[in-house]
């Protein structure tokens, strides 16, 4: 065995969503392993399971495939230690048995090319890894604790001229990490389209992007400490309710105007909070009489989701809606949103044999519960509604999503003039191969335009001022022309649709 | 060169291995430039000796570094941090199929 690193410097590399990272540090390894090329090959790209593998380097996907979702394991610095998480990545090059190029989408941003050439009995693997220097500063704000906000901010710590600083406060490590690339990306076009236009309260806009890790705690510290360093004058929040509340608590919104922008349980505190999503109330009113309709009077129902606040009000108002129409809760079960133990669960739901399952787990979890009632061969006979189901986590899904049934206002697929634009325009940015476009990165794009259109109406920056303003919003996003509401939350129609390996079929608006 | 990277590998993880040294560098990077005495008395389970072991690992993995005040020791972060990080990254994307 024999094993040479280094580190050089390289230039812009080949393809879109290369191009646009700037300064770039690459690792240059090669080894000679003493497996046929067939089994190193195996080991590195493991297709159809999820499981840990033996290389940080390795990846498993539903299908090989140019553009697919992978899964790796990385190594993160979280409070005291070292633990190995799942992450997002994309089989950029798949020449089987040769060559694999996979780009790293959380928590950091890399690209690493792999090739293999047989070697007597053995296979020499060289690898190449190149990472931008927000992944630097990235990891470097990990590992010394004390972050403040970094990732995509950028390269002069000290803007020229006067900057307003807008947080994104998002998940891109953790058990919700699946989302945090597509909602980063988003963040990115609202400050360029925001900027472009007349910036806040006259002043350019700098997005800067703070990972919660999945964390109240660790979010809301974040937060503090990036605020301390570099001065906050708003956030944009997309993460779990548990997250929200915690910030609610601080009464940090008090003083700067922090918008809560993914789907929200509609009795969500909000002392100083501004959530401007879809509630549980939106999806369910709309998902729980269809699926009755399907199965008919009197059917069996299963709740399952994860263990904070969202999915339990989700599971209260669906306990009700299912009631109402004759149906039976046969099942109510929460797991760990942190280490679900999806194959417990997934014992305990199935044992009730239910007809449909209504999930509200999150992240990771809902993946693992997914991928075993898809290996159950359950889905042809029982029904699921996923209501975290989204374009990111279906991709990762693959052939496992066939069938799940979402409630949602925002798909890529959504046609309207709007959004064939955004999407559009965030292909051109970030390149075919950048992640999809989650429901929750148009949310942060949506959030951001409301929180800066609202401040600039207000001409203020104060949180009262400019929540006074909501009621008067009209916003002109993705999913076309879209007021606010008495409950404070933008209105967007809600559309059922049903997942399949490749993409969905969206119901027709009348349901 | 080799052995001299191995070396900085294996120390910048070993001192991130230690919870202690890892809430030592997260109270250094919160105050400005404390000195061994008040970092001393932050952790008050610990003692003086072993502070100052845990510092003198932290100051070998230059992810701390000394400023003399007088006849005071005060600690900043880094002063490569960068280094730091690129050296857990390359720890990351160099493949061990031993593993």
């Amino acid at each position: 065995m024999r094993s040479a690193g280094d580190r050089v410097s390289a230039g812009a590399l080949p393809g879109p969503s290369e191009a646009a990272l700037p300064g770039v540090t690459t690792f240059v390894d090669e080894k000679v392993v003493e497996l046929p090329i067939n089994e190193v090959f195996d080991g590195l790209l493991a297709i159809g399971r999820g499981e840990q593998r033996g290389s940080y380097l390795a990846a498993s996907a539903a299908t090989a495939m140019r553009g697919q979702a992978v899964r790796t394991f990385v190594p993160v610095v979280k409070g005291v230690g070292v633990r190995l998480e799942q992450a997002v990545a994309r089989l950029a090059e798949y020449t089987p048995y040769k060559r694999l190029v996979i780009l790293q989408e959380s928590p950091w941003e890399s690209r690493t090319e792999i090739l293999l050439t047989a070697l007597g009995s053995g296979t020499r693997v060289s690898t190449r890894t190149s990472v931008p220097v927000q992944t630097v500063e990235q990891v470097a704000d990990m590992l010394d604790g004390n972050p403040r906000g970094s990732g995509e901010r950028g390269r002069s710590g000290r803007a020229l001229t006067p900057t307003r600083r807008i947080a994104l406060i998002t998940s891109l490590s953790g058990h919700s990490s699946l989302y945090g690339r597509s909602t980063v990306n988003c963040a990115k076009l609202a400050e360029r389209r925001i900027n472009a236009e007349s910036g806040l309260l006259g002043q350019p806009v700098e997005v800067t992007v703070i990972d919660d890790a999945s964390s109240a705690q660790h979010g809301l510290t974040q937060l503090l400490a990036a605020d301390a360093r570099r001065g906050i004058d708003a956030a944009v929040g997309v993460h779990s309710s548990a997250i929200a509340s915690a910030v609610d608590a601080s009464g940090w919104a008090e003083n700067k105007p922090y918008f809560y922008a993914p789907l929200s349980e509609s009795t969500l505190p909000q002392r100083s909070l501004i959530a401007v999503g879809d509630t549980e109330r939106d999806q369910l009113e709309l998902a729980i009489p269809y699926l009755d309709s399907i199965h008919g009077a009197g059917s069996r129902w299963a709740l399952v989701g994860s263990d904070f606040s969202w999915p339990r009000a989700v599971n209260r108002r669906a306990r009700q809606l299912i009631t109402s129409l004759g149906g039976e809760v046969v099942r109510e079960v929460y797991a760990d949103p942190e280490t679900p133990d999806v194959e417990e669960l997934a014992r305990e739901v199935l044992a009730e044999k239910p007809d449909i399952i209504v999930s509200s787990l999150v992240g990771w979890g809902m993946i693992g519960f997914e991928e075993l009632v898809h290996r159950a061969g359950l889905r042809p006979r029982v029904s699921s509604l996923s209501l975290l189901l989204d374009e990111c986590s279906r991709e990762l899904l693959g052939e496992a999503a066939d069938g799940i049934w979402a409630a949602t206002s925002y798909l890529p697929a959504l046609d309207t003039d709007e959004n064939q634009s955004f999407v559009g325009e965030y292909r051109e940015a970030f390149g075919e191969l950048a992640p999809p476009i989650s429901f929750l990165g148009e949310a942060t794009y949506e959030a951001l335009l409301l929180l800066v259109g609202s401040a600039n109406r207000a001409g203020s920056m104060s949180p009262g001022a400019v929540r006074g303003e909501l009621s008067q919003a009209h916003l002109t996003g993705p999913r076309g022309s879209l007021e606010v509401g008495t409950d404070g939350r933008l209105q967007a129609p809600m559309r059922l649709a049903q997942a399949t390996a490749h993409g969905w079929n969206l119901l027709p608006a009348a349901w | 060169m080799a052995a001299q990277r191995a070396h900085s590998e294996d120390s910048t993880f070993r001192a991130l291995a230690d919870p202690v040294r890892r809430e030592i560098l997260s109270f250094v990077g919160s105050q400005e430039l404390p000195t061994a005495g008040e970092i001393a008395a932050h952790f008050p389970g610990i003692g003086r000796t072993a502070v100052s072991s845990h510092l003198r690992i932290l100051r070998d993995a230059t992810l701390l570094a000394e400023v003399r005040d007088g006849q005071r020791r005060r600690y900043q972060l880094g002063p490569n941090r960068a280094d730091a990080a690129i050296d857990f990254l390359r720890q990351i994307y160099a493949p061990d199929f031993e593993a």
